[in-house]
């Protein structure tokens, strides 16, 4: 969905390709040109499964050829020790893979940064001294010998049609069938569902998980269909080249699949393709005049491919066309939509500010606000409905010996919007986050529409209706500003892997794009919604951070630093929208220090101190409170000339 | 604290602009961020820049310290031309850069932090050190903690202190409030004045305009790239359009 729009789009490209692929054996006659077809076959299934983690997940594995040499050698053995028929041992290759995938993926996927690719990498060095020591069931070092044949039982067609694969065209075909059938299944997994929520992940694992993403199964499931691919791969290459060899899936074989997706270009639609083709062809060329020169050159290719094309062959490709075709236009915007120098102080008053400022406007008794009644239009609630919608009970978190939030209580009832301050380090962003689930209290409670929620994963949270946003613009950066929407919509779409497979899923597709309009006009983002979130002015990133925690349709919605960075004018026009989403009966909680802006648009303010609640009450009680003054508001006076 | 920079006299006797921006155009890839901007510093101003998100408030602190080549236009420091040195180059000239969001090295303590800033100096820090302590007693109570350790208010102090002990003739401050408590806001309101009454011209941007109008001398507006309005900070203050477009209701 995201990227590789020119060449997925381009569904001529592909037949063109496959048309190439099913002629070139009977171009090429000659038996070595033949062999490196098959091979550059079984390299694409491999890079392509490889991308699925890499470059659409961004999870960087460097054991790939581990999961490869797993499916060899499982199919190897099965037909060899148990005499079963190819087709079983194939099956039996991409089971042993796919579970090998999980016992590795599932443990290690929970841990964040480098460990994913540190347990990788040792485990292909495992698995590499695993088939290297056990002689009795390998034969270790010496290889495995006298492999059978692919053969298939003949279901249908003359008895002139081969169903064994002694050949090497008619191998190749079958491995032709197995690279369509790898690139069919990628293309359908990213386009859905499931590929959405990849694509979070390798943008931003956090976010991901608060607009309801269980980011922890899909990294397991792509994990687990990846090693699947590569034990299908395995099981071709056995059968084709009959014999096996420990090296042969060792840590530079990892590499080699490495470098050609990085070459082709992680991500994109074609790179799996083009990368593996190009480098299979001329490591063999290269083969062909010293073998040693061609290991050097290969790592010279990652290091080129490092240095100067980051994004691969095909990625910038992508990018030499899309700036072609966008041409000089300057994609310059601004918070304040002025665009002319010569109005753009009118356009400031009026347009934006002007028409969207509604100071302290309350959602009228009957709009989904329940026990919300109204005093006049400046000073707070007075009377609460009996069941707050969020509660936090006797809240504490030590971290070490520094207890960051203690015994921290308060509610939040439906239609409100609160405002959590106090000085820096107080607490209060931790407090987002034991309520969030992005941290366990230590001890205490957290209620959230009567039920106890405390320690319940944020994706869990989000679903109920529980959103936050982040201090720091967070957005998925190198998406534009459509698919950071179709992120958010995410856990309410029905159409799970099963339906995206089948291409079911056509009508709620239709039904997420408006609500993504819907959400994107409401927020008055719907003019930028081709454009990368990174590319964004500042302000209108922020807004996309709420539009996004929008799109999740919270019950109630944690923002915190809305303002942080915006001028007074600015942070108006933003605590103007939150009124808005309040006025659709989304009650808020936000952390902010723009005081002044607080004031006037919160009912209540909790003013947190190292920790504890040091006061509690409408804005006007809480400004004039004494030691609130003395630890957070400080005296103006420093200022005075 | 630092001992001003010689000004150099012009015929007609008006002293050269500590800094001088003329007519700086700047790029991000196609996006031209600066566009001609031109602007003067006097010694021992507080000049503050105002403007939206986008503006080129941070991009114009960023061309002068070195950090991004202007693609075309001069900028001149005592009436030199640092057009084309780089960062090192013109913090050894008396010009610090205390960024947005901080950047410290958390991993180090306060005191080394402040000694790194001292990095383009030979000889002795123990004036320097005295000097920042006096500016912000609480990192002398601190200077054994970790800098990732402190509160954000004080790593705020700390970033400035750091800046300041290249002995600055010019300091950039972009957006020294930014996710302060009020209390803290007002605490390193009071250094800047302090700091720039011992002698350090200041060049800020500041989102908080009320704190930044009160701090300055001057103030220009940027939208777009370019200046739209300049003038005495009291005068921006009372301007109708600027108390719509930034100091809201």
């Amino acid at each position: 969905m995201v990227r590789g729009g020119l060449f997925s789009a381009s569904r001529a490209g592909w037949l063109a390709a496959l048309a190439i692929a099913v002629v070139a054996p009977l171009v090429v006659r000659s038996p070595a040109y033949q062999n490196l077809l098959v091979v550059t076959g079984v390299n694409v299934m491999l890079v392509a499964s490889l991308d699925l983690l890499i470059g659409q997940s961004g999870l960087l594995s460097l054991g790939h050829a581990a999961f490869w040499g797993i499916g060899a050698y499982t199919s190897a053995l099965l037909s060899l020790r148990a005499g079963v028929p190819f087709v079983v041992a194939m099956l039996g290759a991409i089971v042993a893979a796919a579970l090998c995938g999980v016992v590795i993926g599932y443990p290690s996927l929970r841990l964040r940064g480098h460990y994913f690719v540190l347990v990788t990498f040792i485990f292909g060095i495992i698995v590499t001294l695993l088939l290297t020591s056990l002689v009795t069931v390998t034969r270790g070092p010496m290889g495995l010998p006298g492999i059978p044949f692919a053969t298939v039982p003949r279901l249908w067609g003359p008895p002139l049609v081969l169903n064994t694969f002694q050949n090497k065209a008619g191998y190749y075909y079958l491995v032709l069938g197995g690279v369509v059938l790898t690139l069919w299944l990628r293309g359908r997994v990213v386009k859905s569902r499931m590929g959405r929520a990849l694509v979070a992940i390798r943008e931003d694992e956090d976010l991901g998980r608060t607009v309801g993403i269980g980011t922890h199964g899909y990294k397991v499931g792509v994990f687990a269909l990846s090693t699947g691919i590569a034990g299908l791969a395995g099981s071709l290459y056995a059968h084709y080249t009959t014999f096996l060899a420990p090296e042969i899936f060792d840590f530079v074989a990892s590499f080699d699949l490495f470098v050609m997706n990085l070459v082709g270009g992680a991500g994109t639609a074609a790179g799996p393709v083009v990368g593996p083709v190009l480098l299979t062809v001329i490591r063999d060329l290269l083969r062909a005049v010293h073998p040693v020169l061609a290991g050097i050159l290969f790592g010279m290719f990652l290091i080129a491919a490092i240095a100067f094309l980051p994004e691969g062959l095909v990625g910038r490709w992508q990018k030499v066309l899309a700036s072609w075709r966008r041409g000089a236009k300057d994609p310059r915007g601004s918070f304040v939509r002025t665009g002319r120098e010569s109005v753009a102080w009118d356009a400031h008053g009026g347009e934006v500010f002007g028409a969207t400022r509604e100071v302290g406007k309350r959602p009228a008794a009957g709009q989904g606000v329940k026990g919300s009644a109204f005093a006049d239009g400046q000073t707070a609630l007075l009377e609460w409905g009996e069941t707050p919608v969020l509660a936090v009970e006797g809240l504490t978190r030590n971290f070490g010996g520094f207890r960051a939030v203690s015994n921290l209580s308060f509610e939040v009832f439906a239609g409100e919007i609160v405002g959590l301050v106090g000085p820096n380090g107080a607490g209060k962003t931790t407090t987002f986050n034991l309520i969030t689930g992005f941290l366990r209290p230590t001890a205490g409670r957290v209620w959230f529409k009567g039920q106890d929620v405390t320690g319940m994963p944020p994706h869990e949270l989000a679903r109920r209706g529980l959103v936050r946003t982040f201090q720091q613009t967070r957005v998925f950066g190198r998406l534009t500003v459509m698919d950071n929407l179709r992120l958010g919509v995410h856990r309410h779409e029905p159409g799970g892997l099963r339906r995206g497979l089948l291409g079911l899923n056509v009508e709620e597709e239709a039904a997420l794009e408006r609500r993504v309009q819907e959400v994107l006009e409401f927020t008055g983002l719907w003019h930028q919604r081709d454009r990368r979130a990174e590319e964004l002015p500042y302000g209108e990133q922020r807004m996309l951070g709420i539009a996004v925690a929008l799109a999740v349709e919270p019950e109630v919605l944690l923002l915190d630093e809305p303002l942080a960075g915006m001028n007074p004018a600015e942070a108006d026009a933003t605590m103007a929208l939150v009124c808005r989403v309040r006025e659709r009966g989304v009650t808020v909680v936000l952390i902010d220090h723009h005081m002044e802006t607080l004031m006037r648009y919160c009912d209540r303010l909790i003013v947190l101190h190292h920790g504890e609640k040091l006061a509690e009450g409408c804005p006007a009680d809480v400004r004039a409170n004494p030691e609130v003054v003395r630890v957070y508001l400080g005296d103006e006076a420093v200022l005075a000339r | 604290m630092i001992e001003h920079a010689a000004v150099r006299p012009v015929e007609g006797g008006e002293p050269v602009a500590l800094l001088a921006l003329e007519g700086v155009t700047v790029y991000y890839g196609r996006v031209r961020a600066l566009q001609g901007l031109t602007l003067r510093v006097s010694p021992g101003e507080v000049v503050a820049l105002l403007g939206g998100n986008g503006a080129g408030k941070s991009t114009t602190l960023r061309t002068v310290s070195g950090l991004v080549r202007p693609a075309s236009g001069r900028i001149l420091f005592r009436g030199e031309d640092l057009t084309r040195l780089g960062p090192a180059a013109v913090v050894r000239l008396g010009i610090a850069h205390c960024p947005e969001g901080r950047k410290l090295f958390p991993e180090m303590s306060v005191l080394e932090n402040l000694e790194l800033g001292a990095y383009v100096r030979r000889g002795r820090l123990d004036e320097d050190l005295k000097q920042v302590f006096e500016l912000f007693p609480v990192l002398r109570e601190r200077r054994h903690q970790l800098a990732g350790s402190l509160s954000g208010g004080e790593q705020q102090m700390l970033a400035i202190g750091r800046a300041l002990m290249a002995r600055p003739s010019l300091l950039l401050l972009d957006e020294p409030t930014m996710g302060l408590a009020p209390a803290m806001v007002f605490e390193v309101a009071r250094a800047i004045r302090e700091l720039n009454a011992r002698g350090t011209t200041v060049l800020l941007v500041e989102q908080n305009v009320q704190v930044a109008l009160r701090l300055a001398d001057r103030g220009y507006v940027l939208e777009n790239g370019r200046v739209v309005a300049e003038g005495g900070a009291e005068a921006l203050a009372r301007d109708e359009r600027v108390r719509r477009a930034y100091l809201g209701a």
